[in-house]
Order: structure tokens, then sequence, then C-alpha cells
């Protein structure tokens, strides 16, 4: 293994042992037991707020140095093949590692933002009763990350995927003791994961049709814009929509974007780390790495075009009639994102992941400074009484009442989610379950008067557990 | 080392029975608990051993015979199939006895635990059809103590009623199915293991019916649809650790794999479609049903239902990489449920209620019990880094190669089961308190002996996830077995 592979395989390892760090101290320690403020507590902040600095330091310092490196040399992809991780005869999951001039960049980039949003949240979320349990998900999010850039394969790919799922879902419900984050939190998790299904087959498809689902044993060793490899037309395009369908799911992609917003129900930081740079663009970075493949499927390539154009506009449009600040930046990534996905469609990457990164820092940068955003408006509504400037930008014309009234509405997304979604399948299972009821009564011959699951029915409370322990 | 495997074979079996008469004699609840820990721990250590002398030996598998008076002989085997199950089986055994809460664990329902799992290991030990059936049946006598008892209430009878009404079906037809077996073979049946037994010689009639019988009998134990329903009903109205300790061992899934299957394997070959349909009914219509349950333990046991239909999926396609994946799945599985069982009677015993409708806000009240109720849940979802995760992977690339659409409406189980989980957490553990009563003073978190018991259930679970291979290797020749047995009907067929 060359010293610079070496290095780069180190940058995700020194997040993932904060994380265990972390973790094993909440676990087995006494965890939440400790009074935020008191001398102990502050105490235990710090040291988790030095482990993660020191962590995000020696991840930033590997990925640059990867990422220099590969712009100083612009040399062939690095291909790190570590072995098979578990597998039986004639499948294995391999662990093997690509880097190249896509994920050397992406690796910079994730590495940094998390770096920051470390740095910046020792402060912002200082004395916030859940600080440890933040950073413990800020380390699994960047080793997630890290994986799924460095990925050389779709199979390690899910791996870094699900765990940037796991970790985004339990930062929307950050404030848990609060309604909305935790169903906000929920119904991210419910896309998530339908839309996982897509990665799943999109993967087994990339076995099926081009037996491995190795980047570079599929699309050679070449440049990772070009491949020399010749793709069944059929086999490409039906994998490529799979993975599409996983992209809209994290990226936010129209129709299913109705829960980016919702996402912002987290502490800033992650707002701006999950939905304004890294996660919420994993889906874009899907699609460059298969780039070759979307090439060779004209049929899938048309469909991310015109997602997202649709994504763009509806983004665009919503995010004009917003109140909030948060909601306003979190339409305006999604435009920003279907605009990357034309650029995929369209035949650009190298265009779209030099979009990818800028979008990443500036709106990054937005997102920290929202919860200024109203002292920043009354200075600018100062400046603009000043200089009779207009303070607000004016609705424009060709936004007809119906359109702004479609926007305020959101498209009906919510609507459509919960009607033709969310409502059918728990009334299936509902009219199951009460099938079930029935079917369990008839067995017992004693008909309504018994039914087994008596509703809410409870044994008196014990107060402090212990005659039942 | 390898001299004294049978003995510690013998140990195995044997000691169960001495800790559960021992347990249920004390009269003082600690005491028995001691004295039931001690056993079970006694067990652990010596499944343990015995799997380490097995592995050691590298031999595909070893036989016991022991002999009886009349000529007739009782035949244990320990193979790649059973030997990691012992050790699991041991395993949950000492976590739940250690772990679980003492209101639920009087002397006379730890005798019965250790009962069962005494009972349990028989079942999974043997090489016999007989033997298999004596454990089969013995089994509904310390669940007697363990269901609902039928003079509690109304709800409690049905209950009762149904699990007598499933598990003496399953019965009847495991014994059908011998005196079939029996009628045929005379005395051949007493003299060989089940193993060797040749039943190609049998008539096709013959053949068909017991195969189904047998079928049926494995499929009421399962709990796989249509004969599923005693399986939630009970975990929610008899003993939780004890009915999902029988449940989620899957000694029907095991009747499969070891006997049902290897015996007949062209008429296993023929019914593949049906028992791949039925399985995938179950998975999807058990994710189904656990998700619109509100009650924690009937959750728990449609999540049952839908792992057993994942897993039969897996068996009856006739894949290597499948039935890795099965057996994988098989453990993994079966850990992680019996977690979240002891958190859900953990936290029953707590607050009085497992109706998620009722709780909520409880993890700034109980932050060791959400975070170790959280892991489970993360161990049924497939998380990379706990053995779902490979076992899921192993088993959709097996599916997928066998049939591309079948696959699709197991993941659409596997996804549903996901929300489920991550579903009943958040409405359990976080947001605000539903019925302040029930979660108002002070609620102990985990008790010592409860972290213990869960946090090595935990680590089972995170070392398998991250080192996989070892459990796959352990598995390869029963996995590469079971997809072997149908390959080969099918050559022969053809």
């Amino acid at each position: 293994m060359s010293p610079i592979a070496f290095i780069a395989l180190a940058a995700p390892l020194f997040p993932a042992l904060a994380f265990f760090v972390i973790g094993a101290s909440l676990l087995f320690g006494a965890g939440g037991q400790h009074v935020v403020g008191s001398e102990r507590g502050d105490r235990r902040e710090l040291t988790f707020v030095r482990l993660t600095s020191l962590t995000f330091t020696a991840a930033v310092t590997c990925s640059l140095t990867t990422c220099i490196w590969f712009l100083a040399h612009a040399d062939a992809p690095i291909h790190v093949a570590l072995g098979d991780w578990f597998g039986t005869h004639g499948y294995g999951f391999e662990i093997d590692f690509l880097i190249d001039s896509l994920s050397a960049p992406m690796m910079a980039t994730v590495a940094i933002l998390c770096a920051l949003i470390g740095r910046f949240s020792a402060t912002y979320l200082i004395r916030e009763p859940g600080q440890p349990r933040f950073y413990l998900l800020l380390c699994l999010f960047a080793t997630g990350m890290l994986l799924l850039v460095m990925a050389g394969s779709l199979d390690l790919l899910i791996a870094g995927w699900e765990l940037v799922g796991i970790s985004s879902m339990l930062l929307i419900a950050f404030f848990h003791e609060r309604t909305f984050p935790v169903r906000n939190a929920l119904r991210a998790f419910v896309i998530y994961r339908s839309c996982d299904i897509g990665l799943l087959a999109g993967t087994v498809l990339m076995h099926h049709y081009f037996h491995s689902a190795g980047f570079a044993a599929v699309f050679g060793p070449e440049h990772w814009t070009r491949s020399t490899s010749s793709f069944d037309a059929v086999g490409a395009t039906f994998t490529c929509l799979c993975l599409l369908f996983a992209a809209m799911g994290k990226s936010a992609l129209f129709p299913l974007g109705s829960w980016l917003p919702r996402a912002m129900e987290g502490p800033t930081p992650s707002s701006a780390i999950f939905y304004g740079a890294l996660s919420v663009h994993a889906g874009a970075y899907l699609l460059l790495r298969v780039h070759p493949l979307l090439d060779a499927a004209p049929v899938a390539r048309v469909v991310v075009v015109a997602l997202g154009l649709v994504t763009a506009l509806h983004g665009t449009l919503v995010a004009r009639v917003q109140s909030d600040v948060k909601s306003q930046l979190a339409y305006a990534t999604t435009t920003q994102v279907g605009v990357i996905f034309v650029e995929l469609g369209l035949g650009l990457p190298r265009l779209a992941l030099l979009h990818l990164i800028g979008h990443a820092f500036v709106r990054t940068l937005q997102l920290l400074r929202a919860p200024n955003a109203m002292q920043e408006a009354l200075v600018l509504r100062a400046h603009a009484q000043r200089t009779g400037l207009p303070a607000n930008a004016p609705h424009p014309s060709w936004l007809s009442p119906f359109l702004y009234q479609l926007a305020l509405e959101r498209f009906h997304l919510d609507t459509i989610w919960e009607r033709g979604v969310a409502r059918p399948l728990l009334s299936l299972s509902r009219a199951l379950d009460a099938l079930e009821q029935k079917w369990f009564a008839l067995l017992t011959r004693r008909g309504e008067e018994q039914a087994p699951s008596p509703p809410l029915h409870h044994p008196p409370a014990l107060s402090n557990g212990k005659a039942a322990q | 080392m390898s001299a004294a495997l049978p003995l510690v074979f013998s140990a195995l079996l044997l000691l169960p029975w001495l800790s559960a008469e021992l347990a249920g004699r004390c009269t003082e609840q600690r005491r028995a608990r001691v004295v039931a820990a001690c056993g079970a721990l006694a067990n652990l250590l010596l499944a343990g051993l015995l799997v380490v002398g097995f592995y050691a030996r590298e031999q595909p598998s070893l036989r016991f015979v022991l002999p009886l008076p009349g000529a007739v002989a009782l035949h244990f085997a320990l193979d790649p199939l059973n030997a990691p199950l012992l050790l699991v089986l041991s395993a949950l055994t000492a976590s739940v006895v250690l772990g679980g809460p003492s209101a639920t664990l009087a002397p006379q329902r730890l005798r019965a635990l250790l009962r069962l799992s005494a009972l349990t290991l028989l079942m999974l030990a043997s090489a016999d059809l007989l033997l298999f059936a004596l454990g089969y049946g013995l089994v509904l006598i310390p669940t007697r103590k363990l269901t609902p008892d039928p003079l509690q209430d109304h709800a409690a009878r049905a209950v009762a009623r149904v699990f007598k009404l499933y598990q003496w079906f399953g019965l009847s037809c495991f014994l059908c199915a011998l005196a079939m077996l029996g009628a045929a073979l005379g005395p051949r049946i007493w003299l060989a293991g089940s193993l060797q037994l040749d039943v190609a010689a049998f008539s096709p009639t013959l053949q068909t019916w017991v195969f189904a019988l047998l079928i049926c009998a494995a499929l009421a134990r399962m709990g796989l649809v249509p004969l599923h329903s005693w399986l939630p009903a009970a975990l929610e109205q008899g003993s939780l650790l004890s009915i999902a300790f029988l449940a989620s061992m899957r000694t029907g899934f095991y009747a499969l794999a070891r006997f049902t299957i290897p015996l007949f394997p062209q008429l296993s070959e023929s019914a593949q479609p049906f028992l791949t349909a039925l399985a995938l009914c179950s998975a999807v219509y058990g994710a189904l049903l656990a998700l619109a349950q509100h009650d924690l333990r009937r959750m728990v046991g449609f999540l049952i239902v839908s792992q057993s239909g994942i897993m039969l999926v897996g068996l009856t396609l006739g894949d290597a990489h499948a039935a890795a994946g099965t057996l994988l799945y098989w453990l993994g599985f079966t850990v992680a449920t019996m977690g979240l069982s002891l958190m859900i009677a953990a936290l029953r015993a707590r607050t009085g209620s497992c109706d998620m409708r009722a709780l909520g806000g409880l993890v700034r009240r109980v932050p060791q019990l959400s975070a170790h109720f959280f892991l489970f849940g993360l161990a049924t979802i497939a998380v990379p880094g706990t053995i779902a995760f490979p076992a899921e992977d192993m088993l959709i690339h097996g599916a997928l190669e066998a049939h591309p659409l079948l696959t699709l409406a197991m993941i659409v189980a596997m996804v549903l089961n996901a929300v489920t989980i991550v579903k009943a957490f958040a409405h359990t553990f976080l947001g605000q308190p539903r019925q302040v009563r029930l979660v108002q003073g002070t609620l102990a978190d985990l008790l010592p002996r409860e972290r213990v018991a869960s946090i090595a259930l935990l680590v089972a679970l995170i070392c398998g996830g991250l080192f996989p291979q070892v459990l796959l290797d352990a598995q390869a020749q029963a996995a590469e077995r079971l997809a072997h047995v149908q390959h080969e009907s099918e050559h022969a067929r053809r």
C-alpha cells in the first residue's frame, strides 16, 4: 500500500475511533447522570470537545494531504482492496476504497466541514444537555460520510449511506422532548428507508448485470468521468433508475423532498452540515460515482434532468414564500441540488462536482448564520431606510396568485405523501389487524366481549420499579 | 479435549434440568435467581467449551448415541448447524435469568424457564425425529406455567386456549407424521438416527403426507402465517421473556433445516414455490401488522412472524448465499429480539405498561434503558456494525440471484420492520409523556445485573457484526449442505 493510500484510509478511522470512545463512555459510564453546568459536567463536556477537535484535525490533515497530493500529481486513481469483509464462495462484500479526483476533493470537503461544525458547536451547544450525544452523532456521520465518498464499491457505499441516514434521523430528533422534531425525524427515516430499496436493488442489479459492484471493476481504471467499458443499455438504465430512486430520498428531490424543511428542527449546526452541505448531496455524489453508467443510459439521463428541473422549480417557488429563514434556506438548497442533478443528466459531471462543493460551503455558512437572521434583517432594514432601497425583494410579477397559493402550500406534497402513502399503508395494516382480532375472537368463540387485546389495560404503575426488579 | 466432548455434551443437556429443580425448590426468590443464574452461566461455559472443542476437531459433524434397553437408541448430533445455536441458546438463557425483572421470575417461573431451555437444547441437539418430537411435545408442559393463567380473566383464558389449540395442532401433525413413518419403517425407526433414514423407498403418497404434516408442525411452532395467531397474543398475555425465548429460537425452523428438507429433498423442491409464497406472505403480513400495533409485546410478536417468513424465504430458495445469510440472520435476530424483549420486560416492570400510546418521554427518566432498547432496535434493522447487516446483505444477494421479484417483497418487509422499530422507539421513549401517571415518580434506570445481561448481548451483536466471517465460516458447511440438498434434488428430477 502506498503512503498516500495509507494516509487516505486513516481519515475515516479517526472519527470512527472517537465515536466508539464517546459511545462507550455514554453507555458504560455514568452517562447522562452528570448535571449540566456542574463542574464534573463541564469537565466531561470539555473532554468531548477536545477529543472531537483532535479527531477532526487528524481527519482534515489526512483528507487535505490526499486531496493536495491528487491535485499535484493528477495520477491514476488509487484502488485499495482490503479483501472481503464477509462472504461465501462466489460472493464477497469487498472492503475496497477508490481514491481519485472525485473522492479526494469530497474527502477534503467532508472533513473540513465536519471540523468546522465541531468547532462551531463547542460554543453554540455549550451546556446543552445533549451535547455529548451531538458529538457522538457528528462522529458517526463523519465516519459514514467519509466511507460513502471513499467507497470503491456500491456495497461499501451502502454501509456509509446507512450510517449517514441513522445519524441524520437521530439529529433531527435531537430535541427529543418536543413532539414535532420526533415526528419529523420519523418521517425523514421512513423516506430514507423507503428509498434505500432503490440503493439495494441498484447494487444487486449491478452485481447481476456487470458481475461486480466495484467501481473499478465495472468502469475500469480510467478517470471517473469516462469509461472504456461497454454497458448493456437495459442493465445500465434499470440500475441507474434504482440508484436515482435512492438519491431522490437522500437529496430531497421532488416529490420526496417534504422531509427537508422539517429536518431543520435539529440544532442549527447539524442542519447546516446535513441538509445544507453533505447529507443532502449524497444522492448527487452517488450519481457522480456511477456517471459512466449514466452516460450509457439515455432514458435515465432524461429522467434525471426532468427530476432535477422540477425539483429546482419547486424549490425556488416555495423558497420565495417561506416566512422563516431555515425553511427558506432548505428550499434554496433543494433548488441548487435540482440544478446539480440537471448538470449530471446533461453530462457535465465536473461542473456538477464543482457546484456541489461550492454549494456545500456557501450553504453551511448561510445556515450557521441563520440564527442571526433577525438581527441582520433589522440592520438591513435600517440601511434600506437610510438609502431608500427596498428592504424586501418584491414578489415577481409572473408569480400568479395560483402559483403563489401553491407555493404557500408547498405544492401539497405533505398531503400527497399523507394521503397517497402513509394513510393507505396504515389503513391496510389496521384493517389486517382488525381481521386478525376477528379471527382470534372466532377461535375463542367468545365474540366481541373477549377481545384479546383490551385497549390501554395497565396494571398499577410501579413508582420506582424496585418492587418489580 | 476431544475425548471429553461427549461428557461436556451430556453435561450441557443435563445441567439445565438440575438448575431448574434446584431453583424451583428455593423458597426465597433471590436465592432461586442466584441458583438459576449460576446454573445458566455454568451451562454457557459448557456450551462455549463444546463449541470450541467441536471446531478444534475440524470434523464435519459428531454423532452421540445413547443406547437404551430393547435395542433402542437416541441419536444426538453436533455439527455446524446446531453448534452456534447451542451457544446462543445458553447465552440467552443466562441473560434472561440474570436480566429479567424479578416480578416475572418467581421460583416456579424460573424452573419453567430453565426446563424450557433444557428441552430446547434437547431439540437442537437431536439427530433423531423421535427425540425431537419428544422435546417438541414436552415443551408444552413448562409453557403451561408461562402462558396466561386461564383462571386469571377472560382475555387470558382466550389466549391460553388459542395457544393450546395451535401447539396441540402442531404436535398432532408431528405425531401423525411419526406414526406414518413408524408404520412404514417398523423397528428401524428406533435404530438409526433420522439423518440416516432412507425414505425414498416409501410410496409417493406416504412421502407427501409425512412431508406435509412435518411442514405444518414446523409452521405452527415458528408462528408462520396462517398458524401465527398464538404468538402475539401469548407474548402480550403470557410471560413475555419465556414466550419470546420459545419463539425466537425457532425450533420449527430447525426441524425444517435438520429433518424435513434433508429427508424429503425432492418434495421440498416441488413445494418450493408454495413454501416461498407462504414465507413471503408471512414476512409482509407480519411486517404490516407489526406497524399497526400499539403494544410493544404484540409488536415483537408480529416482528418474529415477519422475520421467520424472511428466514424461510432464504431457506427455500436453495441458494448457497441465501442459506448462509439465513443462518446468520437466525443467530442475529434471535439475540436482537431477545434483547428487545428484555428491555420491554424491564420497561413494563417500571411503568406497568407496554402501550406506546400511554408512554413517551422516557429517555430523560431512563436513559440507559432507552439507549439499550434503541441499540437492540438498530440490531434488528440491519445497521452496519451489527450482525443483521451482513445477514440481510447475504440474504438479499442470494434471493436476487434466485428470484429478483421475490426479493423486492422481502426488502419491503425489511423496510417496514425497520420503520416499526424506529416508530416504537420514538413513541415510547421520545416526545412528551402521554400518561404522566405512568412515568411519574423516580423511575429506576437499568440495574447493574440488567445492564450486564444487556451489554453482553449487545457486545455479541456488535462483534458478530464487525467480524461476521467467523460466524459464516462456522456455519458454512451447514449452509452449503442446505443449498446442496435442494440443488441435488433438482438435478435428480431433471
